[in-house]
């Protein structure tokens, strides 16, 4: 798939190739495998725009297939959603407390 | 449904005294700690009754099959569609020299497909989707042989509300339904097949499968180990009095099985709502402000009838656990692998998304929830590491904690039994 991301999120696609991740377990994985730092960047960036893009999707039906460039802009917000638990709750990639554990995510 | 609740607190105030058999002191915690239990358990246990192992919907037409790993049974199952209402379970293995039978490039992981006929690649014998033998490679040189008595070993198999289950006992009589009891026929109706948007996790974590359960069998745990997430709450568990967050509606016991009810709102904003969930507009008890449930629940769901109802969770003996809540339901399997570890596996099973923004809410509510399941992890590892020192004998088990009391006491005294029938 491309790097693209419609028109009016253009300016986010340098988080594409890095962020935009539709697997589940691999966006866990990245996730306990950055930094806070780099994190953050992601966070900061992505944030601000979120409520934007959850809008922008919407207006697709969910019974289609998404178009490259709105899939990735979807990618984005999932990684979002698991970068975010680490930023605003845990304060560290992983859950505290919790060692070197992972689940596996299987779908 | 009616407003009669089902289920009542005692007039003493002590959920426990409904139960005077279950008893009140500390309880051995042996059965966590022995390989000796352990594999008295494996053989009376997990080889003598009914044991779930996956959905329906993982066989979609004739021809679909997975194979299960199942170390505490000692063998591999394969589990057929062979017709429109025909689900088959066999040990996997081809009878002709016993090689393994279904399986991609490596043999001890789980597969699954489609398929006409179970094919051994070994030396290419053919057998049916019922397991009978189809046709032997090179007739020529058999010898005395009778194709009737080379069969794939097939294991009893049910399917209950789509729930497929297996039983190694062949001398079991038991039906499913009846194997699960009263809780089943208070969730018969429950929309199962209707819930088809899957998020499934598994982990393979180092303690007794029934430590994990513990962990789940009561929130009284929640403002204390969970402080990070239910930290709202810790400051009223401090109280020291009865608590509506963190003690469940109701707790009650039927023959092998278990269930406790609890307290929940619907998911909405409130003080402690993070950026995240105020974007996604959800949480981890689901979306927030969703319409009331039109369809009426089943009788035996939220059995106190109570006004604040989150979820309700059923233990089924021995290691199935069936949590009802407002996103849909979950199933947690526990697989052993030796007395101090065990496969943990969670299925969250949720109505499909019709739209974007509620497929995106969904992630928010599974992520939440996996995050959750490990604040409970690596606790229960460390609590299986130094219950295996010796350094304690019992569990000093309170009120809230009736439902370990009960599981702990139910595979000791099954346990116990068999190994006296046995003599
Ligand atoms: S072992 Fe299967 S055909 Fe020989
Ligand atoms: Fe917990």
């Amino acid at each position: 798939m491309n790097a693209k991301l419609p028109d009016a999120f253009k300016d986010l696609e340098y988080l594409v190739g890095e962020w935009a991740i539709e697997d589940g377990h691999e966006r866990y994985l990245k996730r306990v495998n950055s930094t806070m730092d780099e994190m953050k960047v992601f966070y900061n960036a992505m944030a601000p725009r979120g409520k934007d893009a959850i809008d922008y999707l919407d207006q697709y039906d969910y019974q289609q297939a998404l178009p490259d460039d709105a899939e990735n802009l979807r990618n984005l917000l999932f990684t979002l959603i698991t970068v975010s638990l680490a930023v605003e709750l845990w304060r560290q990639p992983r859950v505290k407390n919790s060692a070197k554990t992972i689940l596996t995510r299987l779908c | 449904m009616s407003q009669e609740p089902l289920l009542k607190k005692p007039e003493s105030g002590k959920w426990t005294d409904a139960y005077p058999q279950l008893g009140r002191g500390p309880i051995s915690l042996d059965d966590c700690v022995s390989a000796e239990f352990y594999e008295k358990e494996r053989e009376h246990i997990f080889k003598k009754n009914w044991l779930y192992i996956g959905r329906v919907e993982r066989l979609p037409k004739v021809g679909s099959y997975f194979t299960r790993e199942l170390q505490v049974l000692n063998t591999s199952i394969l589990v057929v569609r062979d017709g429109e209402d025909s689900i088959r379970a066999f040990h996997n293995i081809c009878p002709h020299r016993g090689n393994k039978l279904v399986w991609k490039d490596d043999p001890f992981v789980e597969t699954e497909g489609t398929t006409s006929r179970l094919y051994c690649r070994f030396h290419g014998w053919r057998y049916g989707l019922d397991g009978h033998l189809i046709k032997p490679s090179r007739q020529d040189l058999l010898l005395d042989f009778e194709p009737g008595k080379c069969q794939v070993p097939a294991i009893q198999c049910e399917v209950w509300n789509g729930f497929v289950f297996i039983n190694l006992n062949s001398d079991n009589k038991q039906t499913v339904s009846d194997f699960l009891g009263d809780f089943a026929q208070g969730i018969e109706g429950f929309p199962f097949d209707r819930h088809r948007q899957t998020y499934k996790f598994k982990a393979e974590l180092q303690c007794n499968w029934k430590i994990f359960m513990d962990g789940f069998a009561e929130s009284y745990h929640g403002p204390y180990l969970h402080a990070g997430t239910f930290g709202a709450l810790t400051a009223l568990a401090k109280l020291d009095a009865p608590n509506q967050y963190t003690d469940a509606l109701g707790y009650e016991l039927k023959g092998l099985h278990r269930m406790f009810s609890f307290y929940g709102e619907p998911s909405k904003e409130t003080p402690y709502s993070l950026p995240i969930e105020k974007l996604v507009q959800a949480g981890a008890a689901g979306p927030w402000n969703k319409r009331p449930q039109k369809d009426p629940l089943p009788k035996g769901l939220n059995p106190t009838r109570s006004e604040k109802y989150g979820f309700d969770s059923f233990q089924f003996f021995p290691n199935f656990v069936l949590i009802f809540s407002s996103s849909g339901f979950t199933t947690h399997a526990h697989w052993p692998t030796g007395p101090h570890s065990h496969i943990v596996e969670v299925d969250m099973y949720y109505l499909p998304p019709t739209t974007h923004k509620e497929r995106i809410a969904q992630e928010l509510t599974v992520s939440f929830l996996n995050d959750v399941i490990l604040e409970d992890a690596s606790p229960l590892e460390g609590m299986q590491a130094m219950l295996n020192s010796g350094a304690i004998k019992e569990f000093h088990v309170n009120d809230e904690e009736i439902l370990i009391r009960h599981l702990h006491k139910t595979v000791q005294d099954y346990v116990a039994n068999a190994e006296k029938e046995k003599k």
